[in-house]
């Protein structure tokens, strides 16, 4: 197996936009998943570092990660696919609070009653 | 297929969805994801129910999810109060506005009629034995055009 040990990583023309090699790790997607919520129970279509999507309800829905990460500080990042008759948004809970292993979100609508998006799509990035 | 089932802090029943990814095992997947103290169980995904019409009033019954009827009835209330606002709304608007050639009288009319079609609704969802009969009552009320949203 090869190694590189580099402190700054430059393009080709060395033209500048240097990037710290330490700064690669928070810059990463550290997680994504996108679901949809069909009949019964949501489906996962794809993810990476998520070990499970938690159905809490109409329109409330649990991030699980695989590995977790090292603080809850990270930013999350999300968008849904409304049905036709609801304007669900996807957002984090306001009365969950994120931890290191898992994340809760809410699907909003009308009067802020909970409903199911069609789809859910989320990213993660921090450390 | 399966999935983990376990009662959650609202008293219904959150089901966990493993990742098809993932390389643990599912049971590796429920000691880790679900939350500390609650007792869960690994089910096939034919025990769900196939619809999420009340979803919310699912109870997890050892290693079944049926629906609470009470819960059931409650959403559909929620449902009707929605809808029935949303038909109030042009007529409370015509009311507010007191635009020029209202008939003010015709419109309290058409609102008196709104009002005794939604307290027939409300009878029937209270008499409903049923979580069918609740779902032909929400079926009714989306056919007459009066769309939840």
């Amino acid at each position: 197996m090869s190694q590189l040990n580099v402190n700054t990583l430059n393009n080709a023309a060395d033209s500048g936009s240097d990037i710290s090699v330490s700064n690669l790790g928070s810059s990463q997607c550290r997680a994504w998943a996108s679901f949809t919520i069909t009949a019964g129970t949501p489906a996962i279509d794809d993810e990476f570092n998520v070990s499970s999507i938690t159905d809490d309800g109409n329109g409330l829905y649990t991030v699980n990660f695989t590995s977790n990460m090292n603080d809850a500080d990270y930013c999350v990042v999300g968008t849904s696919k409304p049905t036709s008759s609801y304007l669900n948004n996807i957002m984090l809970r306001w009365n969950v609070a994120q931890t290191t292993s898992a994340f809760a979100l809410f699907a909003g609508s009308y009067n802020t009653i909970p409903a199911d998006c069609l789809e859910a799509h989320v990213a993660v990035f921090g450390s | 297929m399966q999935r983990v089932i376990f009662e959650n802090d609202e008293g219904g029943v959150s089901v966990l969805i493993p990742s098809p990814n993932c390389k643990l095992s599912i049971e590796e997947i429920a000691k880790k994801d679900v939350p500390l103290g609650k007792a869960f169980e690994i089910v096939d995904t034919s025990i769900i129910p196939n619809d999420r019409i009340f979803r919310n009033a699912w109870k997890k019954d050892g290693k079944t999810v049926g629906i609470d009827l009470d819960k059931a009835k409650e959403h559909t209330h929620v449902l009707r109060r929605v809808v029935r606002a949303k038909e109030f709304e042009p007529l409370d608007e015509q009311i507010m506005k007191k635009l020029p050639g209202t008939d003010e009288v015709a419109v309290e009319a058409d609102r008196v009629l709104v009002r005794d079609k939604y307290d027939v609704v409300q009878t029937n969802i209270d008499s409903a034995t049923d979580v069918d009969s609740l779902k032909t009552i929400i079926s009714n009320m989306e056919n007459e055009g009066i769309n939840n949203g």
